[in-house]
């Protein structure tokens, strides 16, 4: 496969047995392609199977059915070396910084460990290679913030430890989950903020992992909305926002804090998405104030509504 | 006429190793049956000693507490132990922010509005009981049939929903929620907003309404109180239109500023440099001096201007917004 992207998932499946039940489905033939220096959004409500995508794609999982690309090659099922390999190139930022750091490590045995494996560095190199991305993430002067445990460090200053980490290898793609919902709300624009001039600078991909659409449109150039596993929209951030074409869409900005929405949401009732395995039709079905007939038993295909915009969602016909 | 809640001059400090140190200072606010009062600050303003010490939760021993509390005119630290034990939940109640520890995991949903009911109002008949626990779980819009549940068969929603039905089960006047909704998915946090809002319009309650999250509050609130550094530096009715942003305390600037917005045109965001400072030494002016761009020189070592009222800001550098004069003259 040739392709402009830099990473994509085909038909990405990701299938967590259960016993007495059939199986759970977090990851359901997700498509999902992400260009060089381009950050792509992931939005969805908790067990929406956004973390298990980003996951998959960054080969902490392997998919059970579909495929991984990175740079058109199919990293699907690589192991050992082939999977360290990329892992010099796919890293993760973690959404807790308190759980991500070891408590018993310093700063620099946290961002030694990678520059060895991955880079193979050693003595002065690897200590002027840990300068340089400490420098890079603003935690200045290094030569202090080298010897910091992490509870003396603040939740942003781990946040930015947790990033030097997943910069140590070299990448060109970063899978984000969810890198400031625990952080306060002037420490989040310092992070995000970061999070762009690094992509700037290093020319990096982002898979954004997030539940905050005022976020996500700030970051990313495209968001992608997941539902019961299932990717229900595509589009360019502002399309998404300003005109979304699937209800579940729409039930999100409406219910998210500074939305202009009064009012009832556009939902019939609440309810959990059913994963299972046999599950027939649109996730999204028993809650739509949308919903047909047919959306209960069949999934529509993405359907294009717009320039780079589509919606698996039969009223886009 | 008689404010639901006030504070007047709270100051709490806790026992620590290293002394007193202060988590509340000179905070005074109140709050009106048929209102909303928003409370904003990031981790460690002190949102939640607030709650505690409103309800008088901090123990003596832990904590002490100074100014006064007034429940509908009561003192709340005036009280006797069984007085506070009768007023609390009667005439004050509170919601905490983690629904799933604020059940018991081994009652019954009925179990916990029984008891709740048996300790107030000792006489009251089982029918009674089952009757008001239906009614208030409709109120939340949960199936009366939940009361048969236990907090795990709930999913987090349903929970914080019973926890807010509870928490109303003696017709309280003044309710206290502490995140209320923090742990929960937008959707489902949008619908219990609006439940909260409904439920407070319907029993005229005067609700505080903690949360780190402006925006959600601003959809909420009538007034809004930004706790900084264990002080209120402003009460606002403005909400947080970005048109509106330099009307505001520089410390509330700086959170407009910091967080990236739903509608409008897409603005660049900046966070707020430097870091709150440590409670133990606490500089004598303006706790928001270091990070302050509007800061003058008086502000580092000028205590903040006691102000009481619906609206108020405390700076130096910033006008009042009621009376529009400037407050600072040079020193």
């Amino acid at each position: 496969m040739t392709s402009k992207f830099l990473v994509s998932a085909d038909h990405l499946t990701i299938r967590f047995p259960r016993t007495n039940a059939p199986d759970l489905i977090a990851s359901r033939a997700v498509n999902l392609d992400i260009a060089a220096k381009e950050t792509v959004a992931l939005v969805g409500e908790s067990g929406s199977g956004k973390t298990t995508t980003g996951r998959a794609l960054v080969r902490l999982l392997t998919p059970s059915a579909g495929k991984v690309w990175f740079d058109g090659k199919d990293v699907t099922h690589i192991r050992g070396q082939a999977l360290m390999r990329y892992h010099r190139n796919a890293q993760m930022i973690f959404q807790d910084p308190f759980a991500s750091l070891n408590p018993f490590h310093t700063v620099a045995h946290h961002l030694s460990r990678p520059l060895t494996r991955l880079r193979h560095l050693k003595g002065h190199e690897r200590e002027e290679a840990l300068d340089e991305i400490l420098t890079l993430v603003g935690l200045t002067p290094t030569a202090i913030y080298r010897e910091k445990y992490p509870h003396e460090l603040s939740g942003g200053q781990r946040q930015r430890v947790a990033i030097a980490r997943a910069l140590a290898g070299g990448p060109s793609f970063i899978v984000a989950d969810e890198p400031v919902s625990m952080l306060d709300v002037s420490l989040r624009a310092e992070i995000l903020t970061l999070l762009e001039s690094l992509q700037e600078r290093r020319g990096l991909s982002y898979l954004y992992i997030t539940h905050d659409l005022a976020s996500a449109r700030y970051l990313a150039h495209r968001i992608a909305v997941m539902y019961g596993g299932s990717l229900v929209e595509i589009a360019p951030a502002e399309d998404l926002v300003q005109a979304p074409a699937h209800p579940y869409t729409r039930l999100l900005l409406a219910a998210t804090p500074g939305s202009a929405h009064t009012g009832p949401l556009p939902e019939t009732m609440q309810s959990a998405p059913d994963l299972s395995e046999d599950r027939k039709g649109c996730p999204f079905a028993p809650r739509c104030p949308a919903v047909m007939d047919r959306c209960t038993k069949t999934m529509p295909a993405m359907i294009t509504v717009a320039d780079g915009h589509q919606a698996a969602c039969y009223l886009n016909e | 006429m008689t404010e639901a809640l006030s504070v007047d001059s709270l100051h709490v400090s806790y026992f620590t190793q290293n002394g007193l140190v202060p988590a509340l200072r000179n905070v005074s606010l109140s709050i009106s049956s048929n209102e909303i009062l928003g409370l904003v600050g990031e981790s460690g303003s002190g949102k939640s000693t607030m709650a505690q010490a409103v309800m008088r939760l901090l123990k003596p021993d832990t904590a002490t507490v100074d100014g006064r509390i007034l429940v509908e005119g009561q003192d709340l630290y005036q009280l006797t132990p069984e007085q506070l034990r009768l007023a609390r939940w009667r005439d004050i109640a509170m919601v905490f922010q983690s629904s799933m520890n604020a059940l018991n995991p081994v009652l019954s949903i009925q179990e916990h509005f029984t008891d709740t009911m048996r300790a107030h109002l000792p006489d009251i008949s089982e029918a009674e009981i089952l009757k008001r626990t239906a009614d208030l779980l409709g109120q939340v819009r949960l199936d009366p049939a939940v009361a048969r549940n236990y907090a795990h068969e709930l999913s987090g929603g349903m929970r914080q929903r019973v926890v807010i039905a509870l928490a109303l089960a003696l017709d309280p006047h003044v309710l206290l929620m502490d995140e209320p909704t923090t742990a929960l998915d937008v959707v489902v946090q949008r619908s219990i907003l609006d439940e909260i809002a409904a439920l407070q319009r319907n029993r005229k309650l005067a609700v505080l309404f903690i949360s780190h999250d402006f925006s959600l509050v601003s959809g909420l609130a009538n007034r809004i109180a930004v706790m900084y550094a264990g002080e209120i530096m402003e009460i606002t009715d403005r909400g947080m239109a970005i048109e509106d942003v330099s009307k505001h305390h520089p410390y509330t600037q700086g959170l407009m500023r910091a967080a990236p917005r739903l509608i409008g045109s897409k603005v660049s965001i900046e966070g707020i440099p430097g870091e709150p400072p440590d409670m133990s030494q606490v500089p004598p002016g303006c706790p928001f001096y270091d990070r302050c761009p509007l800061r003058l020189p008086m502000c580092r070592t000028t205590p903040l201007p006691v102000k009481t009222g619906r609206v108020y800001i405390r700076c130096h550098a910033m006008p009042d917004p009621v009376s529009g004069k400037a407050v600072a003259h040079d020193v």
